[in-house]
């Protein structure tokens, strides 16, 4: 991105150096307007390119952190389970240890 | 399988849950946008703008200013700094009308700003010469800005007993919908303008009558 945006503030510059150059001196004023051209149309390219990669690291990231879920939701049953299950172990052993007192 | 349909709807739940959780941490929250515009002086601060302290500039008094951009956009901005030149009956830019001062411009300078980058533009410049009638009304001012002439015909006119003047700075931005440069900047739904003056007054013995 860096790169992108230097290269479009040299096209501003040279957008500045060609409408202060002289009407009459049509060599160099050929020759800048080309090299603007060249550099947006590279500008042109470059940014499709960044624009296609930094939509990919998107989709991506976001895949990962939507798949998360469904592995955690799993975890989070198993762990529920056996937290049922000791909790139901704990309560039949509370059970078993009850005396029965004559009053 | 009396289990797995037990524990089914915890599965179920749970997963709802941590999917919800996943959304809000990928959503970036809407926060605002926005962009800095200040002027600093020759030693980096907000005063002394004017040698010795005093607003009065001649002729060939060089001034050494430095005014920054600050993106907070978010994104690579287009940014444009107008400046322009006033008197004391300018009108200003109206925060609230979206509008920008009824000055004449003198120069303007553009340059693309990535996010969360200053751009920072040394603003050197000097009165190199003007015209005045004998009612005091300005023909013609000259400025020096960066080794550039910039000649302003018919400038906003002054008395012969104090030529208060000011330069105004505005901050303007690419508007990609209307391909055109626009004043200030959205926020959302809401239009914002950023914009510094700073005022002068001009010797008028040190130029031609």
């Amino acid at each position: 991105m860096h790169a992108l945006v230097r290269q479009l503030n040299s096209v501003l510059q040279m957008e500045n150096q060609l409408n202060n150059l002289p009407s009459e001196d049509t060599t160099m004023r050929v020759q800048l307007s080309n090299q603007i051209n060249g550099t947006l149309a590279l500008i042109d390219a470059q940014a499709t390119q960044v624009a296609a990669s930094a939509s990919t690291r998107t989709s991506m990231s976001h895949l990962i952190v939507y798949s998360f879920a469904p592995i955690a939701a799993a975890f989070g049953t198993i762990v529920y389970y056996y937290v049922v299950s000791l909790w139901r172990k704990y309560r039949i052993k509370r059970l078993f240890r009850m005396k029965v007192a004559l009053r | 399988m009396k289990t797995i349909h037990r524990l089914l709807p915890v599965f179920l739940s749970l997963l709802v849950l941590f999917e919800v959780i996943a959304y809000t941490t990928t959503i970036t929250p809407p926060s605002e946008k926005y962009l800095q515009l200040y002027v600093l002086s020759s030693n980096g601060t907000a005063n002394d703008y004017f040698p010795n302290n005093s607003p009065y500039v001649t002729v060939g008094q060089r001034m050494s200013w430095e005014f920054a951009v600050v993106n907070d956009m978010g994104f690579v901005q287009l940014v444009a700094i107008l400046v322009k030149l006033g008197n004391q009956s300018t009108v200003e830019p109206n925060d609230t009308l979206i509008s920008p001062a009824a000055a004449p411009l003198v120069t303007e300078f553009e340059q693309f700003v990535q996010a969360n980058e200053t751009w920072s533009i040394p603003f050197e410049w000097q009165v190199t010469n003007f015209t005045s009638a004998p009612d005091g009304r300005l023909h013609m001012i000259s400025l020096d800005i960066d080794n550039m002439t910039y000649v302003v015909q018919n400038p906003p006119s002054c008395s012969l007993t104090s030529c208060s003047l000011r330069l105004i700075f505005e901050l303007w931005t690419w508007n990609t919908d209307s391909a055109n440069f626009q004043i200030g900047w959205w926020n959302g739904e809401q239009r914002r303008i950023a914009w510094l003056q700073l005022w002068f007054d001009l010797a008028l013995n040190g130029g031609s009558k």
